[in-house]
């Protein structure tokens, strides 16, 4: 423990919250929103988000693979960019490779295990859709909008337990 | 610290509030806690040392779990410490899965090994096209960097909250009674200290 952050300090540290420490606090949070503002748009995908008809058990925990050579595997030609995202559950683990087709259309390559025929609910803004992964695992979703995406992944039939929910990444 | 909301209320209260009315079955009571909670949640996540993409999926992932598990707060003037929480161990998690190889300085949050989360002892650096408004808001930025990873975050958090929160937030973030409010504390003393000695500060009127 740093001995800067204890009960038992100095003299100065018990005395009460003055005037000068709430005018410093509101300068802390003035140069905090000039230099490091909350993304303005981050509680309007926070609340689509949440805005799910679909019941879910679980909630992926979700990684950007930064790897360069990783990124830009993709079997699409002519792709000017590919990003890659992991997505790790208790029940299941994805990937998905976020391909650019040109201005404002995306493509989503998919890959989900365990492998087998389960559904993927794809939502975004005023655009939804459905696809099927194949007995490998695999799914694609073609040409879409390039925007803010969130993934509902199904149980396949013969699995028990709810869907799993991952959050919003751009697409 | 904010400025009081009109009402008297704390964020604590209209947090309460919102997430009262939404266990009761008020679907737009949940945005509004959202609305109330989400910079709180933003500033603690961002002073872990993760960077704003990372930052942007841990608070998603904290309100995704809120929506599933929300039964098991079981008093609704305790969400926004469960909240927080919940925003601290994510973002060890996510730390954990992005640096599992680096090797971190700093100090440690949490009270026990598992929940214990490493802060870098200097957050990211600024973007390059930073700019100051003034130099004493530079003076500000460098001797708030200059704390203890844990003062830094401390005192990042509660200044976008309401002084009778301070202390539950304090709390919630892992930090021993006493850290703030009603007292001063040591992180707050310790940053006036730091600019009292600093012959710049001192000439420049706020």
């Amino acid at each position: 423990m740093n001995d800067d952050t204890g009960l038992h300090g100095d003299a100065r540290g018990r005395a009460p919250l003055d005037a000068t420490d709430e005018g410093l606090l509101q300068e802390v949070a003035a140069m905090l929103d000039d230099l490091d503002p909350m993304p303005a748009d981050l509680v309007g995908r926070v609340q689509f988000a949440l805005a799910l008809d679909e019941v879910y058990e679980e909630v992926a925990r979700m990684t950007r693979v930064t790897d360069d050579a990783l990124a830009v595997r993709t079997d699409v030609v002519g792709t000017t960019r590919a990003d890659t995202l992991t997505f790790s559950a208790d029940r299941l683990s994805a990937m998905v490779t976020v391909s650019d087709l040109g201005p404002g259309r995306r493509r989503l390559d998919g890959w989900v295990s365990p492998a087998g025929a389960r559904r993927v609910a794809v939502r975004m803004q005023g655009w939804s859709d459905e696809v099927l992964c194949d007995e490998a695992g695999r799914f694609v979703v073609e040409a879409l909008p390039a925007s803010f995406v969130q993934l509902v992944f199904h149980p396949r039939a013969d699995e028990s337990g709810g869907a799993v929910v991952t959050p919003l990444f751009k697409a | 610290m904010k400025t009081a909301h009109p009402d008297g209320r704390t964020l604590v209260d209209r947090a309460t509030d919102a997430f009262t009315r939404y266990r009761v079955g008020e679907r737009e009571a949940l945005d509004e806690l959202v609305d109330v909670v989400t910079p709180l949640l933003w500033r603690s996540v961002r002073e872990t040392g993760l960077d704003v993409p990372a930052s942007e999926d841990v608070v998603q992932t904290v309100w995704l779990t809120l929506l599933r598990s929300g039964d098991t707060v079981r008093d609704p003037r305790a969400v926004v410490k469960w909240l927080l929480t919940a925003a601290r161990r994510e973002a060890w998690r996510a730390s954990r899965r992005l640096h599992d190889d680096t090797v971190r300085h700093g100090g440690t949050v949490g009270d026990g090994p598992e929940e214990a989360l490493d802060l870098p002892a200097q957050r990211e650096s600024l973007p390059e096209n930073v700019v100051f408004r003034d130099e004493r808001q530079h003076c500000l930025w460098t001797h708030v960097q200059g704390l203890s990873p844990r003062c830094r975050q401390l005192l990042c958090v509660i200044a976008f909250a309401d002084r009778p929160d301070y202390a539950l937030i304090a709390e919630s973030l892992g930090m021993p009674v006493g850290s703030i409010g009603p007292t001063r504390g040591r992180c707050l003393a310790k940053l006036r200290g730091l600019l009292d000695e600093d012959p710049r500060w001192e000439g420049m009127l706020s």
